[in-house]
């Protein structure tokens, strides 16, 4: 018997080394041993792409389920969209107004737009799509619509609730269905006007589109497109070795770069930052009955010196490996950006500046245990951080700095379930950048704290002038008066203000791409993606 | 004594003198590593960021990983911990294994066949899927990987003691200590546990190079300990991510290192046996 199990373990034993060893030759031969395969070739002659880019959409294509993402770009068409300046495009849509009192939104859409199964796209399919979407309270708020209905085939008009300034940006988010074909089945089997049609799905595996031959856009030059899903890793290798074309990649895989390859460094609007708890601990509860509030970071002193002491630009460099930019407020290259609530990035990474912030305000270390305490608080607070790209290398550099200020930060991952309980009373690690200035309602408006959505305003920051700002924002009559308030509402949101977040870093979305390959000219691109924005621009560059 | 004697000791030319020299040896390695892991901090492992991705050099001999830490450092925190959370379920499955492999055949009867059966219904299941699934179920972490473990693996030595026990039960001495009104507890704890003392220390031993592969593999899989424990299965499953872009140094060391530790147990654990066999000592 014993002697069994002892073989047992030392054949796992054998096994472990075989692996390790098999891996360790991988690596060191990724020194491109293997051939280019012939496949790209004949890929490039047909038009052919395979990417491995972002995630599968795991709640599928039903509009009223899920937002999918960057994909909706591919299948479906929406009514207006993001240009390359962040500001609007018409897609679906050729024109629309807004009435006096900004209750009443009409929309022409355009005649020549066909579903991949024949049926012309009218106003009603617009408006059944728009109405199913709010009713199913999918992942895109629209609760702020009242009505829809479509007078002819080419006018949808919305009647809203109340006034609400970044209505534009609900108007490109969701993809329109055809109402006649909308079933059961439409989450595996969607039919959309976008410029592919679906082909296949192999869940797990891969999606196939083809070139919607009857999009109205310009025609993708891409013909067959193959969308696999892979570990980051694994795609890069693939890219390599000639299985797969384009690869969504991070910082420091790009030094993975074999022959035949070139990394595509796009600019980002991905923005990393600590979520400081605003509120003291004196036992107030969220909705969900989440504790609310934290007794040292409720402490303005501590929240700037670690705003002061991070050096964002040794982040930057030795955990993005260069590939992005540092960031003070989370809205840098947003047209909506207040330039004066900008820290000067010279002057952060000063450590010993902050801890004469922390000092000035009475933190100290009274009790000589290594971490600074006042009034009987230690200066101590978790940070919490979700699976992600960099996100835990940004919490040890993070809890690093904390150290040298003498505050202990205990870095702890989480999932966004198992983060709950604590959301509101723990430093939290987030990405933002959705490239709309509505985020900020989200951030930082006071009445969402602690919520239906726990991650909206997560440390539950409340300043009345910010608030009002927002409301002003919200209720502007046209974009230009709403950017004011937004503008104005960053005094208090913003670094130099209450200092509610210690944003950290801007991460490009970085790419392995076969070389011939190109995006063509891709938007800057927002927390998520926004890389089939542009899908009709990709190319092979022979 | 003579020098013949003491160089017959030294020169190890002895299977027992061999067999001690071993065991102390490894024991003392054992105890070193346990005792230095647990004293490396945070404060040893901070970040470095202008200190990433050093191959291994004087300076830093496993080389530095992803955010500047030291490998070596990390390699040998990440092992005590592994460590520790082996010991700690080689105690409890010992105890389990004691407790229902004296009890079983003690008592007879129904309590015996239902330790058997419960031995075979452990046993047929395979061990990792049953220590990811108890890990789950128990919300995972540190307490899941420990339960996990105690639970698939007090199985082989509960056999082991209980077929000593077995035997042992038909022992004359034992017959006579009930025949003069020892009561079973009695006999169960001041005649039987003696005797299989040996054989328990031995199939400890040998129970905890399983105890740390295990906790390291299903760690490595995701379902141990939290990724921010430096443990050894979170060191080489992080690994991974770096072994495409050439840093094989991340993982080969780390595991090297388990691997030397498992079989040096294991090593332990064999002369451990050949020491307290009377049959072996003969060789």
């Amino acid at each position: 018997m014993k002697r069994n199990k002892g073989m047992n373990w030392r054949m796992q034993a054998a096994a472990v080394a075989c692996a390790l060893a098999v891996s360790g030759l991988a690596a060191l031969g990724t020194d491109r041993v293997f051939a280019r395969s012939q496949g790209r070739e004949e890929r490039i002659e047909a038009g052919e792409l395979v990417a491995a880019i972002g995630e599968e959409p795991q709640s599928g294509f039903d509009p009223s389920t899920g937002s999918h993402g960057s994909l909706t770009r591919l299948f479906f068409s929406t009514l207006f969209r993001r240009n390359k300046e962040l500001g609007w495009e018409n897609d679906l849509a050729t024109g629309y107004e807004v009435s006096e009192d900004k209750l009443t939104w009409t929309v022409k859409i355009r005649e020549d737009a066909y579903f991949t199964d024949g049926s012309r796209v009218t106003a009603g399919d617009v408006v059944f799509t728009y109405l199913m979407a709010r009713d199913a309270g999918g992942e895109i708020d629209l609760t702020m619509i009242e009505s829809a209905e479509a007078p002819d085939d080419t006018t949808a008009v919305f009647h809203l609730k109340r006034a609400y300034s970044p209505f534009m940006e609900r108007l490109s988010y969701l993809g329109i269905i055809p109402e006649a074909s909308y079933s059961e089945q439409f989450r595996d089997h969607p039919t959309g006007s976008g410029p592919y049609r679906l082909v296949q799905w192999d869940k797990g595996q891969q999606i196939i589109a083809e070139a919607n031959e009857d999009y109205y856009g310009e025609a993708p030059s891409i013909r067959r497109l193959t969308l696999v899903f892979l570990d980051m890793d694994t795609a890069c290798a693939a890219v390599n070795n000639g299985d797969v074309d384009v690869a969504q990649i991070n910082g420091l895989l790009a030094q993975a770069a074999g022959p035949g390859t070139h990394v595509e460094n796009i600019d980002s609007i991905e923005c990393y930052g600590v979520a400081f708890p605003m509120q003291p601990a004196e036992g107030k509860l969220a909705e969900d009955g989440a504790p609310i509030g934290n007794a040292v970071t409720c402490d303005e002193a501590v929240r700037r010196a670690f705003n002061m002491a991070v050096d964002r630009q040794k982040m930057v460099d030795g955990i993005l490996n260069g590939y992005g930019t540092v960031s003070t407020t989370g809205l840098e290259k947003m047209p909506w950006l207040n330039e004066d609530t900008v820290l000067d990035v010279p002057q952060t990474g000063d450590v010993e500046g902050a801890k004469a912030i922390l000092q000035e305000a009475g933190w100290t270390d009274s009790n000589g245990d290594g971490t600074i305490d006042r009034d009987g608080v230690e200066g101590t607070f978790r940070l919490l951080y979700t699976d992600g790209v960099y996100r835990q290398e940004l919490g040890l550099e993070f809890v690093n700095v904390g150290r040298q200020l003498g505050l202990d930060v205990q870095l702890e991952k989480v999932t966004w379930d198992t983060i709950l309980p604590d959301i509101h009373q723990e430093a939290v690690l987030y990405g933002f950048g959705s490239g709309d200035p509505s985020e900020l309602f989200s951030l930082y408006y006071g009445p969402n704290a602690g919520g239906v959505v726990p991650w909206d305003n997560g440390g539950c920051y409340v300043n009345e002038n910010c608030d009002a700002q927002i409301d002003a924002a919200l209720e502007s009559t046209d974009e230009e008066e709403a950017l004011t308030h937004w503008k104005a509402m960053q005094e208090y949101s913003g670094p130099t203000g209450d200092a509610p977040y210690c944003w950290l870093v801007n991460a490009n979305h970085v790419y392995l791409a076969a070389d011939g390959f190109s995006f063509g000219d891709p938007a800057v691109q927002p927390h998520g993606g926004r890389i089939f924005d542009n899908i009709t621009e990709w190319k092979w560059e022979k | 004594m003579n020098s013949k004697t003491r160089s017959a000791f030294w020169n190890l030319s002895g299977v027992r003198a061999r067999a001690i020299a071993c065991v102390t040896l490894f024991s003392l390695l054992f105890i070193a590593l346990l005792v230095t892991g647990s004293r490396i901090g945070e404060e040893d492992l901070l970040v470095s960021l202008d200190n990433t991705f050093q191959a291994p050099g004087l300076g830093h001999l496993f080389g530095t990983d992803w955010v500047g830490r030291d490998m070596l450092l990390r390699t040998i925190k990440g092992m005590s911990i592994s460590m520790q959370v082996g010991l700690i379920s080689t105690v409890l499955s010992a105890v389990i294994a004691v407790f229902l492999g004296v009890m079983a055949p003690v008592f007879g009867g129904a309590a015996d066949h239902l330790a058997a059966w419960l031995i075979d219904f452990v046993m047929s299941v395979p061990h990792t899927i049953l220590i990811i699934l108890i890990s789950l179920a128990c919300g995972g972490g540190l307490r899941g990987v420990i339960t996990g473990v105690v639970c698939t693996h007090w199985t082989s030595l509960t056999r082991v003691i209980r077929a000593e026990v077995l035997q042992l039960k038909s022992a004359e001495y034992i017959h006579i200590a009930g025949k003069l009104g020892r009561g079973r507890w009695y006999i169960a704890t001041r005649h039987m546990l003696p005797a299989i003392l040996p054989q328990l220390a031995v199939g400890a031993v040998l129970l905890f190079p399983h105890a740390i592969l295990h906790e390291a593999s299903i760690t490595f899989l995701g379902f141990g300990l939290p990724a921010h424990e430096p443990a050894i299965g979170v060191i080489l499953s992080e690994s991974m991510k770096y072994l495409t872009v050439g840093k094989w140094w991340l993982a080969l060391f780390p595991g090297i290192s388990l691997v030397l530790v498992t079989v040096m147990v294991e090593a332990i654990g064999k002369n451990l046996e050949k020491l307290v066999s009377p049959h072996a000592a003969h060789l």
